[in-house]
């Protein structure tokens, strides 16, 4: 016996457990089924409606879906309707089963009832499939030309559909629009006014030919906005006449007008009485505002409409109601493009929109803000935005800390400041800030090498600071490898002037704390991976912890990570004692990429008063002339330069370099003390020196080379060459050059003089000498002496190694 | 367009579920469980609207029950709110008051009134008289 619709909800609402509903759901759904197998005509309708509450409910309803096919084919209108609910919802348009219901539907759709006829024109426009559409496209058109509005509209969203749906078969309809247009029925337009979207978003050449409609268009608006009509009671909401037809015009118009300065012409007025006419008390008015901006937003609006959209939006944004806020940031997005003077002036109510409660405001200030972002407001917007990383959630960190870095990037005044925002933001959102973003940190510290002592400084104390922060520690570590011994020299100042003492040990000591707490747990591989390449890299930065960084390494031999083990046990081999010439070449700085840093290139460095932390940066590089092989020296051709009658004397020691490179030598000598590019931490140190006895540095041929070192009181080595001449001739062109071990910093001054005379030793040359293994390793020299005598160009080698111990 | 419509009550039964876009049964149901745990969970005092996939949901809260209309990126959210009370007001006006338990029980003809109100997730009528002339016309045909 089957149960009433009515019956079953209550008695499954009666249900107190999960289980016992199943129950009732079970048994039901197999009466159900037994009556379908029975063909149970009478009852049809009512079990088909109560499969459909089951499947509400979410119990697998298949067995269902033939059965709304008979129903659909019965001549009862309840059992029709019925079915067609059923069809509605338990198939969509991609089941099979859907063809066999195309007949039925046409068939309904000659039906004398328009009722009948109503059904099947909902079910096609909801549900239609691509071939139903194509199969009823002829019948949908003659029911647009019925005269029962009711019919007119439906058959017109159904034409939509199949508009949609179908390919190449917009042409049976556009005649059809105008009539659609003209029609008195509400209904009727708004379903002709969908329609005329629908064709122009699929054929957008349409536009020209309809564009003629919109006078009418136009005039319907603005039969609706002004009072007097006719049916307003009919179609007044909150009183607005038909806010549903006037957001859809509106619409329309918005596509017309877009690219046709023409259509907006004709619109302008209409656009600026409803602006300013309707009522922005209750939602329906603010919808109505709300797509009127976006219209006069989009079309090419005189200046006058488009103060007064602005102004609008202007008011939304200072309402009280959150969705009024919403939408006016979510159009702000659109059109920051249009009027930047309008968007800073409410800039600071954005800025407020940011702290709001609601997520969704929070989100749409966000992206305004940073559309908002540009060079004059960078400094302000960044502190607001560093403020909100604090508080914000951590699914909106990552995307807030990428659009900080990206805003940073193209904005920033100078390196200076973008470093220091970046490392703020790696303290503050470390785990959130992407590998990119790290890379393009460092790439930019490397292209700036006046930043280099800063930067290591700010991350090391940063990193002593807490270690939790991964994309700080990453940073930081990879920093402290290339950077570290700007670190340790002693040359450091920190906030206050005061030299900073960080001694190699330290830096280890903070290492050996990463290795021992990484950032990320999971992720410690990759930290310790960065850590080796540190390390290794401080071998020759801080000589001294040569054995701390061994026995460091060692930790990771045998480590189940592939890469950290390979690399540790790489590393280890390249500590043995045959790379010991090789190493410092192989460890020396990155060379900055040639890849554009974000335009920053032609930025300035950027002097101390715009942070709160002012610090002296130390200039120039270190002495490149580790990079020099003693014998790869003599190996550069230096034949280009000696013949050359004017080649100016490799004075400065950078010199040394061009040599490798092979090229002439270019530089003009650099006739001040100092040559530039050095790092002049040895200058003008006064002498609580030690002289040691001259010697001998080379003698042959007529020349002799006297050698006068002398330490000085900061542990460099000064050592002045005097030439001697013993020969009755002049040697002229005379260039001396020497090369010093990897351990060993060298500079050399300009000679005194390019002409030795004849029996004399008047010219001197002086050099300077740091050795960074202080005295371990004694001081060693590769000489290379070029000169003409007697118009015969001499080129003599030698090697002085007898330095006095200690030097 | 409006691309489906949930009534959800607030301890996540449905009652009410139309999508006019294709979707098959079980991406329906795991989109109800997900935007219904979405929205129930949202403050009362925040706006009515939420960014969900590709789409903005809007809703809004009348008496026990959620109404959520889920609309394409380029629609008017204040006007999906709109529509979404029109058919409050017409389901309130034909049943005299509407109550939850009266959509529970006739949920049927929730759906039929729905169908004179939208079609293709387009609005079709806009005159709350017209829809409920409709209706009743078709009442005694049952």
């Amino acid at each position: 016996m089957s149960i009433k619709l009515r019956e079953l909800i209550r008695s499954i609402r009666a249900c107190k457990t999960a289980a016992e509903e199943r129950a009732v759901v079970a048994r039901e759904c197999a009466l159900i089924r037994t009556a379908f197998k029975e063909d149970d005509n009478q009852f049809r309708h009512r079990n088909v409606a109560k499969l459909l509450f089951i499947h509400m409910m979410g119990y697998p309803t298949h067995f269902g879906q033939m059965e709304c096919l008979k129903l659909i084919a019965s001549s009862k209108f309840p059992e029709k309707r019925v079915g067609y609910l059923g069809l509605t919802q338990l198939l969509d348009e991609n089941t099979e089963v859907l063809m066999l219901v195309t007949n039925s539907i046409k068939n309904d759709m000659s039906n004398d009832n328009q009722y009948v006829n109503g059904l099947a024109l909902c079910a096609l426009g909801n549900i239609g499939s691509n071939e139903m559409c194509r199969a009823l496209a002829r019948e949908v058109e003659n029911m647009m030309a019925s005269p029962n509005p009711y019919i007119r509209k439906k058959a017109a969203l159904c034409a939509m559909r199949i508009v949609r749906k179908v390919d190449e078969i917009e042409d049976k309809f556009n005649s059809k629009i105008g009539n659609l247009l003209e029609d008195r029925n509400h209904g009727v337009l708004l379903a002709g006014c969908s329609l005329l979207t629908a064709l122009l978003e699929v054929n957008p050449s349409y536009m020209k030919e309809f564009r003629r409609y919109v006078p009418s268009l136009v005039r319907a608006l603005r039969n609706m906005v002004t009072s007097g009509y006719t049916n307003a009671a009919e179609y007044d909401i909150a009183g607005i006449t038909d806010p549903f037809l006037q957001a859809k015009i509106l619409r329309l118009l918005r596509l017309f007008g877009e690219r046709s300065a023409d259509a907006t012409d004709e619109m302008n007025d209409i656009l600026a009485q409803v602006a300013t006419n309707t009522e922005g008390t209750k939602n329906t008015g603010n919808a109505i505002l709300y797509e009127c901006v976006l219209t006069i937003m989009s079309i090419e609006a005189e200046s006058g409409l488009r103060v007064l959209g602005i102004n609008i939006l202007g008011r939304f944004l200072l309402s009280r109601d959150n969705n009024i806020r919403y939408v006016a940031l979510a159009t702000l997005q659109r059109v920051v493009n249009v009027d930047q003077q309008v968007m800073q002036r409410h800039r600071n109510t954005i800025i407020d929109c940011l702290k709001d409660a609601d997520i969704s405001i929070r989100k749409r200030a966000l992206d305004v803000t940073y559309s908002l972002v540009d060079e004059a407001n960078i400094k302000s917007m960044t502190k607001e935005l560093l403020n909100y990383l604090l508080v914000a959630e951590p699914d909106f960190k990552e995307e807030l800390c990428s659009k900080i870095c990206m805003a940073v990037e193209k904005f920033s005044p100078n390196r200076r400041w973008q470093i220091d925002t970046l490392i703020k933001v790696m303290c503050l959102g470390g785990n959130f800030v992407k590998e990119q973003q790290r890379e393009k940190f460092c790439r930019v510290v490397a292209a700036t090498p006046e930043l280099h002592s800063y930067t290591v400084i700010k991350l090391y104390f940063n990193m002593k600071e807490s270690l939790s922060q991964e994309a700080l520690v990453h940073v930081g570590v990879w920093c402290l490898g290339e950077f570290g011994d700007h670190l340790v020299s002693g040359k450091a100042v920190g906030p206050d002037s005061q030299p900073i003492h960080v001694t190699p040990g330290d830096v280890l000591d903070l290492l050996y704390d990463v290795v021992r707490k990484p950032p990320t747990g999971e992720k410690a591989p990759a930290t310790h991976c960065l850590v080796t390449a540190a390390l290794i890299k401080l071998v020759t930065r801080c000589p001294s912890e040569f054995e701390k960084i061994r026995k460091l390494l060692r930790r990771f031999d045998c480590s189940l990570h592939v890469d950290l083990q390979q690399r540790s046990c790489e590393f280890l081999e390249l500590l043995g004692s045959d790379w010991d010439s090789h190493r410092a070449g192989i460890l020396d700085r990155m060379p900055v990429p040639e890849k554009e840093i974000g335009g920053a290139e032609t930025r300035v460095v950027g002097d101390a008063s715009i942070d709160e932390v002012p610090t002296n940066t130390s200039k120039g590089k270190p002495g490149k002339s580790d990079l020099l092989d003693l014998n790869d020296l003599l190996d550069a051709p230096r034949e280009q330069q000696a013949p050359a009658n004017q080649a100016p004397p490799p004075s400065s020691g950078g010199d040394l370099l061009d040599l490798l490179d092979a090229a002439p030598a270019a530089n003009p000598p650099a006739p001040q003390a100092t040559p530039e590019g050095f790092l002049d931490i040895f200058s003008g140190t006064p002498a609580a020196s030690q002289e040691a006895p001259p010697m001998v540095a080379f003698e042959k041929n007529g020349l002799k080379v006297t050698f006068f070192p002398r330490k000085e009181a900061d542990g460099s080595v000064t050592v002045l060459a005097r030439f001697a001449n013993t020969l009755s001739v002049p040697m002229t062109n005379f260039v001396f050059e020497a090369a010093v071990p990897k351990y060993v910093t060298l500079s050399i001054q300009p000679a005194t003089g390019q002409v030795l005379p004849p029996q004399t030793d008047l010219v001197t040359q002086t050099m300077s000498c740091v050795n960074s293994t202080n005295g371990e390793k004694g001081l060693l020299m590769k000489l290379r002496i070029g000169y003409v005598c007697n118009g015969a160009p001499v080129q003599e080698m030698g090697q002085v190694g007898g330095f006095p111990p200690g030097f | 367009m409006i691309n489906f419509i949930l009534l959800i009550s607030r301890q996540g039964k449905t009652r009410l579920k139309k999508w006019f876009v294709p979707c098959p049964e079980r991406d329906q149901f795991r989109t109800i469980k997900e935007v219904s745990s979405l929205i129930l969970n949202r403050s009362p005092k925040v706006c009515n609207f939420l960014e969900w996939r590709d789409y903005k949901l809007c809703y809004k809260r009348y008496a026990s029950l959620f109404f959520i209309a889920c609309i394409e990126q380029n629609d008017n959210e204040l006007l999906a709110l709109e529509m979404v009370h029109h058919f409050v007001e017409c389901l309130d006006r034909y049943f005299g008051n509407v109550c939850e338990l009266d959509l529970i029980f006739n949920f049927h003809k929730a759906y039929y009134i729905l169908d004179e109100i939208l079609i293709s997730g387009e609005l079709q009528e806009s005159s709350k008289r017209a829809v409920l002339h409709h209706i009743s016309e078709q009442d005694p045909l049952i």
